[in-house]
């Protein structure tokens, strides 16, 4: 589908938003957002709710903790309150951020539990994407948080990767 | 672009509320879809809850109530299960339809 996936300005979610491609907001969202693709929150938007994504854009308002498994980039229209964590963080001159900022963690993406096809994507993408860049994080990330990506040098190897169906990341600290 | 496209891939637990055209080419379930102008459910998407807008098209498959101020219409492969209230009904051949009708002004 060319269709690019929009919330338009005049639309409000409430509730969770699972994708396994790109979706541009530009309303409102209130609840979880969760992406295996690139997440932009234009500058109309206000999300109130996390976000676990691989690439997060936020040109808008975000209220609530933003995880991405690659990079947060704040641009300078860009607000976020509440924490960040991610490998790569890019602050633009104008972007504020208001919360507890982790970069250089590998954070554990999002299973796609909700929809198989959602699932497939996922695994595809990270096949393609991840091996290059798993090696470099593994160890200090431990002492962040259990959302150790375990499966990475694993899944580097070629071998199947059954186990992230089964897991969970554990939230004993968050 | 003022519209709302919830792409293949997507899957919204939840409401989905506002003023602007709204195309489902995913899944939204569970929650209540409301918004002014045109609603459309393509192929590929699939709604369970119940709908309100001015005009709904159906080629995917809907489970819930429908309600349109202006017409409703389930294209060939749509299907419907559910309630429909709108003042103009359409209902093509090859689409499939399990509810109620109520044209009543």
């Amino acid at each position: 589908m060319s269709d690019i996936s929009v919330i338009a300005a005049n639309h409000k979610v409430t509730g969770t938003i699972s994708a396994a491609e790109d979706l541009l907001v530009q309303g409102r969202v209130e609840g979880r957002i969760l992406s295996d693709a690139t997440l932009v929150i234009d500058a109309s938007a206000i999300v109130e709710g996390e976000i676990l994504a691989r690439h997060v854009i936020v040109r808008g308002v975000v209220v609530g903790d933003i995880s991405a498994v690659e990079q947060i980039e704040v641009a300078p229209s860009g607000q976020v309150l509440g924490d960040l964590r991610t490998r790569r963080l890019a602050l633009k001159a104008g972007g504020r951020i208001s919360g507890l900022v982790h970069t250089g963690i590998e954070v554990a993406a999002h299973t796609g539990q909700t929809g198989a096809r959602a699932q497939t994507n996922w695994r595809q993408s990270t096949g393609a994407a991840r091996p290059a860049a798993a090696p470099a994080v593994a160890a200090p990330s431990r002492s962040w948080s259990e959302e150790v990506v375990e499966t990475g040098p694993r899944a580097a190897t070629g071998s199947p990767d059954v186990k992230k169906t089964k897991k969970e990341p554990s939230r004993e600290t968050m | 672009m003022a519209e709302s496209v919830i792409g293949p891939s997507i899957q919204i637990e939840g409401d989905i509320t506002g003023s602007d055209a709204l195309t489902v080419l995913g899944t939204v379930r569970g929650g209540r879809i409301s918004v002014k102008e045109a609603l459309i459910v393509s192929a590929s998407g699939r709604i369970e809850g119940d709908v309100e807008s001015s005009a709904i098209e159906i080629s995917g498959v809907v489970q819930g109530n429908v309600a349109a101020s202006d017409k409703v219409e389930i294209k060939s492969g749509g299907k419907l299960v559910g309630d429909v209230k709108s003042p103009r009904i359409l209902i093509a051949d090859g689409a499939s339809f399990k509810g109620n009708i109520n044209m009543g002004g």
